[in-house]
């Protein structure tokens, strides 16, 4: 899951160091090496990755730290485990 | 103990994030945010690079191959059919690329 591609799947942040990020939930529209970027309501938030945990619309849902996903998204598939 | 790299498993993975990015750049083109059809463009590149993945036929000549923009047949490129070719004139860069049809050409010659 996390060597997956992330954008186009809609996302939920479920924990959040930032308590205005927490109720964000929407589809993934980019991705950098420390962010989302989630399109919500016609808006678009940028989510950092570090800290936050997120759940991930695929099958029942997936939970995942963000930690876990703090490289580059080409990189991803190498160096997430 | 040194971690194995699984290549097999890393290309295959790379090659299914290629069609869901081209995908995507498709409907975002479509919709008309080429900006974001060009970055996802951009995304399946680099993990084509990095994995030493080829594109995927369907979508070869989908894109630039000068700047790497999102040809969307119309809205970003100009298709032209001139003598036995197909004519792609990227209108980013304005970068042309020709694809001969020499096969189809030939036959109609025969006729």
């Amino acid at each position: 899951m996390v060597k997956h591609e992330l954008i186009g799947l809609d996302v939920e942040v479920v924990e959040a160091t930032d308590p205005n990020q927490r109720e964000v939930g929407g589809r993934v529209v980019d991705e950098t090496r420390n962010t989302l970027l989630v399109e919500s309501d016609g808006m678009e938030v940028r989510v950092p990755k570090a800290g936050n945990t997120f759940r991930f619309a695929v099958g029942e849902g997936i939970i995942v730290r963000g930690d876990r996903l703090r490289y580059r998204p080409e990189d991803r598939v190498k160096k997430a485990r | 103990m040194v971690r194995r790299r699984r290549k097999g498993l890393e290309r295959r993975i790379a090659r299914e994030r290629m069609d869901i990015l081209f995908e995507l750049a498709d409907e975002e083109a479509r919709r008309g945010n080429l900006p974001r059809a060009n970055r996802y463009v951009d995304l399946a590149r680099r993990l084509g690079m990095r994995y030493n993945v080829p594109f995927p036929s369907s979508y070869r000549r989908r894109y630039c191959r000068g700047c790497g923009a999102f040809l969307a047949p119309g809205a970003a490129a100009t298709v032209r059919l001139r003598r036995s070719r197909i004519v792609v004139t990227c209108k980013a860069c304005g970068r042309v690329s020709r694809y001969p049809f020499l096969r189809e050409a030939r036959a109609r010659r025969r006729r």
